[in-house]
């Protein structure tokens, strides 16, 4: 018996591998080569982004609201879209100055575009995390760990959004990282008091919103210390 | 933060279009010399930046006491800033040319002024996130004492706030200095001299206008009573004597 010889595995430098075309589509274009959405100068982009950003959100809100079934259920799905939404709004003239003082040369609608790919990138990773989310909403009771994984999850899909960003930055001529990491900082503390000032997010409650102010620090004290004393 | 010091050949191309801002921002210092050498628009551009920054943030943290006192601190930010530009301009004009740096009292005052443009701006971009975090926190009430965790959430964050916006503000003032005087020494030496001017004459101004925030057990007022009667720093002595208990 004559054994073939297996055949060769390609290799990405072997010159008849196949080569992976380029994405065309919005959404291999924002995971393959999100620089190409914002090098090409489209118009459309930033829309059909934030399009997807309400989407994913939105799906991930009813995810986040599977947790707990009280009269205002529908509520948190648009919570978290519109909360993500306002943040974003809130801290656009903050990375306009920020990106600036790194040296980056930016207009208005530049602004629009990263903030749209932070918006779609992240919504896009919350919805890929969803079905996980949902099975553990649906394996627990305790608000405090379900909620420290949404944060969590959260913070995986900001740090790729802010990557985003970041990236964007460094092509608008950007060359320090320092300015933009203190306005990351500054964004994910704006969601954080977002969420606190839009709760009740995960709990059964008569209330569609707050009664009382708190500040995410005072409000995550509470919740996870009312965890701790029912174990 | 580290603030990039441009390359001279970078800036100048792409900046005349993009107006003033932009220029000032980056730092862009050939572009922002040029600007000081014509007439009267970098002027205008920077006090109107000031006017608009600083006056946008002062409205955001007088929010939180009353909509009254957010328009008395919309009106009290950019004067302490413009107040202490125009105080010190005769000082800082005299006080380059003797450390090495010869630019005439109204190029003096275009820097002062750029320097607090960019603080301002930095502080206005701000200001939609600080109403939104005084709309958020519980508000000022007569519990104000016993239960002021949002007092001091606020006061922190101000604080950092400021401080950051004077660093960025000084720093691209450094830049400019630097440029204008071809050297680091000469322009480290002014920039100190014109901080410690500014810095004197900011506090007591600062002082006099007071409150922004406006104590909830005080009523909201443009002044308090007897402005001039006291100052920041015999304010911080005391301050200091009552924690050591010597008052």
């Amino acid at each position: 018996m004559n054994p073939q010889p297996p055949p060769p595995i390609p290799s990405p430098t072997h010159p008849d591998a196949p080569v992976a075309p380029e994405p065309n589509t919005l959404l291999g274009r924002l995971l393959r080569s999100p620089h190409s959405l914002l090098a090409s100068g489209d118009d459309s982009v930033a829309p059909r982004l934030f399009g997807l950003g309400l989407g994913g959100s939105l799906i991930y809100g009813i995810v986040l609201a599977s947790f707990a079934t009280g009269p205002h259920w529908w509520a948190p799905p648009l919570k978290v879209m519109l909360g993500l939404l306002v943040s974003l709004l809130l801290c656009a003239p903050s990375l306009f100055v920020f990106a600036s003082l790194s040296g980056a040369h930016l207009r208005g609608r530049d602004v629009v575009a990263l903030l749209a790919g932070l918006h779609g990138l992240a919504s896009l990773l919350l919805l890929s995390l969803a079905p996980v989310a949902w099975v553990f909403s649906q394996s627990t009771s305790s608000a405090g760990f379900i909620g420290t994984l949404h944060w969590l999850f959260w913070l995986v899909a900001a740090g790729f959004g802010l990557r985003f960003v970041g990236r964007g930055l460094r092509q608008l001529g950007a060359n320090s990282t320092g300015a933009f990491g203190v306005w990351a900082i500054l964004f994910l503390l704006v969601c954080f008091q977002m969420a606190t000032s839009v709760r009740p997010l995960l709990a059964d409650s008569d209330a569609l919103l707050p009664s009382e102010k708190k500040s995410f620090l005072t409000h995550w004290n509470e919740v996870l210390g009312e965890a701790e004393r029912r174990k | 933060m580290n603030f990039p010091v441009p390359a001279p050949s970078q800036p100048a191309a792409s900046s005349d279009s993009s107006g003033f801002l932009g220029p000032l921002l980056r730092g862009e210092t050939a572009v922002l010399a040029r600007w000081m050498s014509k007439p009267a628009r970098p002027w205008h551009s920077s006090v109107l930046l000031v006017i608009l920054g600083a006056g946008l943030y002062g409205a955001a943290i007088g929010l939180w006491r009353s909509p009254l006192q957010a328009v008395y601190s919309a009106l009290k930010l950019p004067l302490i800033l413009l107040l202490t530009a125009t105080g010190n301009a005769f000082l800082n004009a005299v006080l380059a040319p003797l450390l090495g740096l010869p630019i005439t009292l109204r190029q003096s005052l275009r820097c002062v002024l750029a320097g607090f443009a960019i603080s301002a701006v930095f502080l206005g971009s701000l200001a939609p996130i600080v109403a939104f975090e005084t709309w958020s926190l519980p508000a000022l009430g007569d519990n104000f004492g016993s239960n002021n965790h949002g007092f001091y959430i606020l006061q922190t964050t101000q604080v950092a706030a400021i401080a950051i916006a004077g660093f960025a503000g000084n720093a691209r003032l450094f830049q400019l200095l630097c440029h204008l005087a071809g050297n680091r020494h000469t322009a480290l030496r002014v920039l100190v001299a014109w901080l410690l001017g500014n810095f004197l004459l900011g506090t007591q101004v600062g002082w006099i206008l007071r409150p922004y925030f406006g104590a909830p057990t005080l009523p909201v007022e443009f002044l308090r009573p007897h402005p001039l009667q006291s100052n920041f720093f015999e304010a911080i002595g005391a301050a200091i004597r009552h924690l050591l208990g010597l008052a």
